[in-house]
């Protein structure tokens, strides 16, 4: 496997893992942590970014089909719905579910990478000083 | 600092940005739903909520005696077996919790008055209103009175209750971060439940059959009418409901016009304002103006027919309680099975109850409908400062209840009830009015004086009556019922059957009233005066009672309790009009020996031929027919044809029951309204009594149209003119001249609204035969168009005493609350609106269980099993 696609494939697996563990926990904002995570293991923004976002996009994916056939939890995004647009809505809010997986996991993919790249820059300048 | 190192903090910062609007984009809730972060996204809300149970589950529950084992049947209907009753009940409250916890919740908040603790300012009122009543109050005294009784060895079941109550509190502790939807759209938490949630329950259970408004509507009524002519109110309201073939059949039958019992009293206008204003307050509750309209709701039907009459040699038992439609009902459908004590029991819990309120065990069953007996009373009395009242002449100083009511999101509210020796002073609860502070006028407050603020035994006479084993040991039980007051239906594998109003009556002391008056508690009462004290309540022994009687069958539907041979005690104010009771009279009356079986009252649960039809109906057609002579215009002519051709089963599909019903309020409001509507009486007379002019009065003077001077109207101008408006009234809704395309069904639907008042979790409409009157009731309002009706039976009971295996049951929702379970409204959609039932599997063991129909199983372990 090519450097390139070891690491995709190691930030997408990364990404996936840990949003599944964090979707177990009860706090829905902590999702952005695997794309940081993630995000922080590539070299390029571009793949940070697709790599977390979509790790994180198949973990919630997993975790909707798991809902649907187990906890029939569409019904209740239906009910919900019917609370704000009226009946028949259940599939909108199944997409911006799916959506927000994509959009946070690249969020964090883009944080991540940013952060490491602040941090390496620091470094990078203490180390200059230090050999100055 | 270089410039790359620059731009990645000024990026880093950027994306920090966006991830936080998006973030806060979605924390931010919208109105009143939560944000949509919190209940959508995986790990929180919605994700968590709790959907079927466990097909198989073994949970290890330290408190328990020994093993428990709780089978689901198809309907979720859990069968529980234990080998110790407290074991049993604990699993009961595990399964309540399981099933039906936000239900719970709702109910002690009402009957505890902590509704704006989850639902904010806008539920203040309602609280003031419970709170007032005295519900809470009174719980915690019968507590504390049960509690003296089992330190004193009268009783020893109360650790039952409390393990009942363990059960709940084990299954809350179990959720962790799950819930219920309903906690996530209101944003708050379960707590544990304690016995004071339960006994308030209980007393709320009263509240929702005895509290009421009726002497002072009367009142305002009778008031409006003094004026212009002493003798109208009691034409129309000192027989309330003629007609009535009384649910004890041994104390003679009425004639059409029986004695007056109504009462009167004088009338003051500062009496009339505090009352026209208390009830103007508390029709400003949704709450309390559903249940004044929907009092049809409120009935209940039962019967039993013995072994002569049904087809199996042994008694057959029907009973149907009417509630208000909700999702999930308000029963709860359970069997208990329990060697220690030999007992096994079918039947219905009120969620939030430990033991069932009605069913059957291996001996006896029982069902009730409500005996209306007047259970509480309105005082007024003259005030003379803030402090103080007068009372048989002298003052009395009030006593004072105060509560800290916490409201959601703003501080707590301080509340303050004034008690009276008759009751909670009401009139100031709701608005910004205080008690009058001086002796001049107005200077009156008005009391509500309640059977269930007292200590109540009725938890002691469940249990006894869940145990009894014969008709001796059941009516000893039921001695025992305070509240609410019940037509209790009975029958046993003895083949005996009986019928027994049962409840505490109040004695009133009419003697400080005018000779002319009748008293009896229907009007308010001077309690400066001394009117109207309670001296007693009437005796268990002296309340009507009906024990296999010749006619092979006793059936009640909420109408007048006894004949007019029943002289002892003075019982109700106010009683179903009868016509329910008319059609299952008529039904069994008819029905040969030997002849009934239970698809026979399977048939008769779901009737919905109208009584009231039958007895206005054909005057429809004479009158009309008389009128045209052989010139029947077209139109007229097929309306009479679907007239005459039907058989006053009010279907869905037909168009007749449009016509009739269209017109019995036209008719009604053609008769009464000028009168009504001119002096500002609130409340129009009942249809029996609209029936009896009709049938006997045909020149009444209120089918006169007081506001038509030039003429004299009779019964049969309002007749026809009823009829006319009918025809262009429907033309005009259904935009069709042809009368057979006005569907009954079109315009009178069901409505089944979920507990939460949201569209969303609730079913329907669905279009609905019957009406309010019918044995199937279904009373909706269609005058302004389309009607849904909200209530009607909560569920249906048929017990078989030849064969136990053999007995229905049905209960109009689902077992479970959760509106993502296959159980939400399942009996509802599949069996109630179809008039089908379940069987109750009452036959089998955990060992004999047929597979196919389980659906669950579920062990609970003691510690080290």
């Amino acid at each position: 496997m090519n450097p390139e696609n070891e690491e995709i494939f190691i930030g997408i697996s990364v990404s996936f893992i840990l949003a599944s563990i964090i979707s177990l926990i009860p706090v829905w904002q902590l999702i952005i942590i695997p794309g940081v995570v993630a995000g922080a293991l590539c070299k390029n923004l571009k793949r940070a970014s697709l790599t977390s976002g979509i790790g994180t996009f198949i973990a919630w994916n997993l975790y909707m089909i798991s809902g649907l056939a187990l906890k029939n939890i569409y019904l209740i995004f239906d009910q919900f719905g019917a609370l704000i647009f009226g009946f028949g809505y259940g599939w909108l809010f199944v997409l911006i579910i799916l959506l927000m997986g994509l959009v946070l996991g690249f969020i964090g993919g883009a944080l991540g990478y940013y952060i490491k790249s602040v941090y390496n820059d620091y470094n990078h300048r203490k180390n200059n000083t230090n050999l100055k | 600092m270089r410039i790359n190192e620059k731009k990645n903090i000024v990026k880093l910062a950027a994306v920090m940005i966006i991830a936080a609007v998006v973030m806060t984009i979605f924390s931010i809730p919208i109105l009143s739903i939560p944000s949509l972060g919190k209940v959508l996204f995986p790990g929180d809300g919605f994700w968590n909520i709790p959907s079927e149970v466990p097909k198989r589950d073994t949970i290890t529950i330290p408190e328990l005696l020994d093993k428990v084992t709780i089978i689901r049947d198809e309907w979720g209907v859990p069968h529980i077996y234990g080998e110790h009753e407290e074991d049993v009940y604990f699993a009961l409250g595990y399964c309540h919790g399981q099933d039906r916890l936000f239900q719970m919740d709702m109910f002690r908040r009402i009957a505890r008055g902590r509704l704006s603790e989850i639902l904010g300012e806008s539920a203040l009122a309602d609280d003031k209103l419970y709170l007032a009543t005295g519900m809470e109050y009174w719980a915690k005294i019968s507590i504390e009175k049960a509690y003296e009784m089992q330190n004193a060895g009268e009783i020893d079941f109360l650790p039952t209750i409390e393990r009942y109550i363990e059960g709940i509190n084990y299954y809350i502790k179990t959720l962790k971060n799950s819930k219920p939807l309903e906690y996530y759209l209101l944003d708050f938490e379960p707590t544990a439940f304690t016995i004071l949630d339960l006994m308030s329950i209980l007393k709320f259970l009263s509240f929702y059959y005895s509290w009421g408004y009726d002497d002072l509507y009367r009142y305002i009524i009778y008031d409006a009418f003094k004026a212009v002519n002493e003798s109208w109110y009691p034409e129309l309201f000192s027989y309330y409901a003629p007609y009535q073939i009384p649910v004890c059949p041994n104390y003679g039958s009425y004639p059409t016009s029986p004695t007056p019992n109504f009462a009167s009293l004088k009338v003051s206008s500062s009496l009339t304002n505090v009352v026209s204003n208390f009830l103007s307050d508390i029709e400003q509750l949704d709450w309390q103006r559903e249940l004044i309209e929907s009092q049809f709701c409120r009935g209940s039907n039962n019967w039993v027919v013995d072994g002569v009459k049904s087809n199996t040699g042994a008694p057959i038992l029907c009973n149907d309680q009417h509630w208000g439609w909700a999702l999930p009902q308000y029963l709860y459908e359970v069997h208990l099975v329990s060697t220690d004590k030999n007992f096994e029991f079918y039947g219905y819990t009120v969620p939030g109850l430990t033991f069932p309120i009605n069913g059957f065990n291996n001996f006896i069953g029982w069902g009730n409908t409500i005996f209306p007996a007047d259970q509480l009373d309105w005082y007024y009395f003259t005030t003379i400062d803030e402090d103080h009242y007068i009372y048989n002449g002298s003052s009395e100083e009030y006593t004072e209840r105060v509560y800290n009511i916490k409201v959601k999101g703003k501080d707590p509210v301080k509340f303050t009830i004034k008690d009276t020796v008759h009751g909670p002073v009401m009139n100031n609860i709701l608005s910004s009015s205080t008690i009058p502070d001086s002796y001049e006028e107005p200077n009156l407050i008005l009391t509500a004086k309640w059977v269930p603020n007292q200590i109540t035994y009725e938890w002691l006479a469940v249990y006894k009556m869940i145990h009894a084993k014969n008709r001796n040991e059941f009516d000893d039980a039921s001695q025992y019922l305070d509240m609410p007051p019940c037509n209790i239906v009975y029958g046993d594998i003895y083949g005996t059957i009986g019928m027994r109003p049962t409840g505490k009556v109040p004695i009133r002391d009419d003697s400080k009233i005018a000779s002319e008056y009748y008293g009896n508690g229907s009007l308010p009462y001077n309690g400066s005066n001394g009117e109207g004290e309670w001296i007693g309540y009437v005796p268990f022994e002296e309340l009507p009672n009906a024990v296999n009687v010749s006619q092979h069958y006793l059936a009640s539907a909420n109408q007048i309790a006894t004949g007019p041979e029943y002289k002892k005690y003075f019982l109700m104010s106010g009683y179903a009009e009868g016509y329910r009771a008319r059609r299952i009279n008529e039904v069994l009356n008819y029905s040969e020996n030997g002849s009934v079986g239970v698809l026979e009252m399977m048939d008769l649960q779901s009737d919905v031929k109208s009584s009231m039809a039958v007895a206005f109906t054909p005057y429809i057609i004479n009158t009309v027919e008389n009128y045209y002579g052989s010139d029947i215009p077209d139109q007229i002519g097929d309306i009479l044809d679907l007239l005459n051709e039907w058989d006053y089963v009010m279907d869905k599909d037909l168009a007749a029951p449009t016509i009739y019903r269209k017109w019995r309020d036209y008719f009604k409001d053609f008769t009464f309204n000028d009168e009504f509507t001119t002096y500002d009486a609130v409340r129009s007379p009942s249809w029996s009594k609209l029936e009896y002019l009709m049938k006997e009065e045909e020149n009444s003077h209120w089918f006169d149209n007081i506001t038509t001077t030039s003429e004299t109207e009779t019964r049969n101008d309002i007749i026809l003119k009823a009829f006319n408006s009918t025809i262009h009234w429907l033309e005009d809704f259904y935009g069709k001249s042809d009368p057979s395309k006005w569907r009954w069904g079109d315009i009178h639907k069901y409505y089944v609204r979920s507990i939460t008042g949201l569209a969303a979790l609730s079913k329907g409409p669905y279009e609905g035969d019957g009406e309010g009157y019918t044995v199937n009731p279904s009373g909706a309002n269609i005058r302004d168009g389309v009607g849904y009706s909200g209530g009607g039976a909560a569920h249906r009971l048929i017990v078989d005493f030849s064969d136990f295996s053999n007995s229905r049951s049905v209960i109009s929702s689902g077992q479970r609350g959760i509106s993502n379970s296959k159980h939400y409204a399942d009996q509802l959609e599949k069996l109630f609106l179809q008039g089908k039932y379940h069987y109750t599997y009452v036959q089998y063991t955990p060992v004999t269980f047929p597979s196919n129909i389980i659906e669950s199983i579920i062990y609970l372990n003691p510690l080290g099993d």
